[in-house]
């Protein structure tokens, strides 16, 4: 086992099983995962609709607790820490929630939602944080394509993609080392997209960013990241960096897949 | 004989001071027609849809006309516009968390869309239900109506609203970013569903997405927003496959990543397209 420190990878998952359970029924939402992210590592997670993507990342960010199995974050395993114990996890990893209508508070104003991360305890003493609250907000604002005169706003006064970009703005904001994003650009226009992509593009590549990025787009999840593994009912069926998988995948729902992108119609 | 639904310079503000944010959209929907509306996140494609269906907030101050029918349906009260909703129309909303309830299992409320316009009791509904989950392919239909909205992953919840939205068999059905958490096979399935239902009803489809590729299948013809406007409008083949603005040109230039070298700068709608006159 790896003691604490920068040696071992950064996330490790192992017998990973998370079972939802109801009326004597069982759900085995995510099923034995072994899993391991490196700094630096850019690893999607695609899957089809239920298999168990989003439960997957919240066990590894510690917002769930598996049935059984094990994460560590950093060689430290979270799956029994207490709430302090879990500071530096906290502190270096954003999470950008599926759904940004449940996960923006619909109270707080867009530009205070953004600051939330910047002023927290636990993220506001690190020596990245920006100092200038204000104008880390103005300028994440920007980055994804929204204007600093928005911030007063609240968030239903916004479009559905314009919300999507303030929950990446606010994960972007405290400049962290770790983002996970579940489905980040499934609600944006190509044109959006594409600026966001640019936009984590250039932070993995100047900041060294980690990144786990859900996606039911494989055309997205090759553009951002380098390692992909493929999941169905709560197991990771294939697994490799990502121009094999695209080129020769081995498992026939990945094959599905790739032969069931859509393309325009016209001509 | 007056088309299904007509909509004739429709503008919606917001507040007093701001921007409009649909400025004089016109749109015509015959029986059966299938009507793509694309365009740039925050370009009013959720608000146009809102507007019709009478769905805006107080806020919103709505001018124009909307013809269902015939019948001028703007500033209908609310009471006689829920009844519309449901029995005529049928909307699939973005953010599903928005439009389900949390504290009702969701087979529940499919049952009351048929019950509230159909008169259903709900026992009898079950099978209609459980039917309608799985026709979106919802593989464990059984469970997915025994669980709350909470207890769903994002695909099913917005399965679960496709369902409430076609199992009563509307005139007209709006779509709303329909399938943005579902993969492409299950997408497929959907889309094929929607297909076969609008047929067997002669239905009407308004059918926001920004996937180019998902309206090029559904759609006959597409309508192109920007800032508030209309700026395109005509058959798919046309508006996709010759397209007149250049902003519907950057569009359709940067809608597939499938070229694009892993990793390269991607570009966007502006590099190609200085539409100045529409914007
Ligand atoms: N709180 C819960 N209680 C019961 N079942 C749950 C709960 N959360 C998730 N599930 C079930 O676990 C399975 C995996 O859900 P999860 O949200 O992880 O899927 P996903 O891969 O993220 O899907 P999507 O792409 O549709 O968002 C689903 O079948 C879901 O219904
Ligand atoms: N309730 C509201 N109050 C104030 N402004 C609003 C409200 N709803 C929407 N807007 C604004 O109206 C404009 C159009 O929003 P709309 O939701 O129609 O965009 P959209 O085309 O659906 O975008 P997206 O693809 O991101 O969902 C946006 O600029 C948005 O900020
Ligand atoms: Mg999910
Ligand atoms: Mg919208």
């Amino acid at each position: 086992m790896t003691t604490p420190g920068t040696e071992g990878p950064l996330f490790r998952a192992a017998g990973l099983t998370r079972e939802f359970r109801r009326d004597g029924r069982v759900v085995r939402a995510v099923d034995g995962i072994d899993l391991e992210v490196h700094r630096g590592d850019q690893l999607g997670i695609v899957g089809e609709s239920g298999s168990g993507k989003t439960t997957l990342i919240r066990l590894l960010a510690a917002l769930d607790r598996p049935t059984s199995g094990q994460v560590w974050f950093n060689g430290q395993d979270v799956t029994r820490a207490s709430s302090k114990q879990l500071a530096t996890l906290r502190s270096q990893v954003q999470i950008v929630f599926q759904d940004p209508r449940s996960s923006l508070d619909p109270r707080m104003r867009v530009g205070e939602i953004v600051a939330e991360p910047l002023t927290s305890r636990l993220i506001r003493r690190l020596p990245d944080t920006p100092r200038d609250v204000r104008a880390r907000v103005a300028e994440v604002l920007e980055l994804v394509g929204l204007e600093p005169q928005m911030a007063p706003r609240h968030p239903h006064e916004f479009s559905g993609g314009q919300r999507q970009r303030i929950a990446i703005a606010r994960a972007l904001a405290p400049r962290p080392r770790v983002l996970i994003a579940d489905e980040p650009v499934s609600a944006l226009d190509v044109s959006v997209r594409a600026q966001v992509l640019n936009l984590l593009t250039d932070l993995v590549r100047q900041e060294d960013l980690t990144m786990l990025f859900v996606s039911h787009d494989l055309a997205v999840v090759r553009h951002v990241c380098d390692r992909v593994a493929v999941m169905r009912q709560g197991r990771i069926v294939e697994h490799g960096p990502l121009q094999q998988v695209w080129d020769a995948p081995s498992d026939p729902y990945t094959k599905e897949l790739l032969a069931a992108m859509p393309r325009l119609a016209v001509t | 004989m007056s088309a299904l639904l007509e909509v004739r310079d429709l503008s919606v503000r917001f507040g007093r001071h701001r921007t409009l944010a649909v400025d004089r959209v016109s749109l015509t929907l015959d029986e059966g027609d299938r009507l793509g509306l694309v365009g740039e996140s925050g370009s009013g494609k959720s608000v146009t849809a809102l507007a019709v269906l009478g769905l805006l907030p107080e806020t919103a101050t709505v001018t124009g006309s909307v013809r269902w029918q015939g019948r001028e349906i703007l500033g209908l009260p609310d009471r006689e516009l829920a009844k519309l909703r449901g029995q005529e129309f049928s909307m699939v909303f973005q953010e599903p968390m928005t439009a389900l309830d949390p504290l009702m299992k969701a087979g529940r409320q499919v049952a009351e869309v048929l019950g509230l316009h159909r008169g259903m009791a709900r026992g009898a509904s079950r099978p209609l239900v459980l039917e309608m989950l799985a026709a979106v392919g919802l593989a464990d239909p059984v469970r997915i109506a025994d669980s709350y909205p909470h207890q769903l992953s994002g695909g099913q919840r917005q399965r679960v609203l496709m369902a409430m939205a076609l199992v009563n068999r509307p005139d007209l059905v709006v779509c709303d970013e329909p399938t943005t958490a579902l993969d492409v096979t299950v997408q497929a399935r959907v889309l094929a569903t929607l297909d076969e239902r609008l047929d067997d009803a002669g239905a009407a489809c308004l059918f926001i997405s920004h996937d180019l590729a998902v309206v090029s299948q559904v759609c006959a013809r597409v309508a192109v927003l920007r800032h508030g406007r209309l700026v395109e409008q005509g058959t798919t083949a046309q508006v996709l496959g010759a397209p007149q603005r250049p902003y519907t040109r950057g569009l359709v230039a940067v809608a597939s990543l499938e070229h694009a070298e892993p990793g390269s700068r991607l570009p966007l709608v502006d590099d190609f397209a200085r539409d100045g006159g529409a914007s």
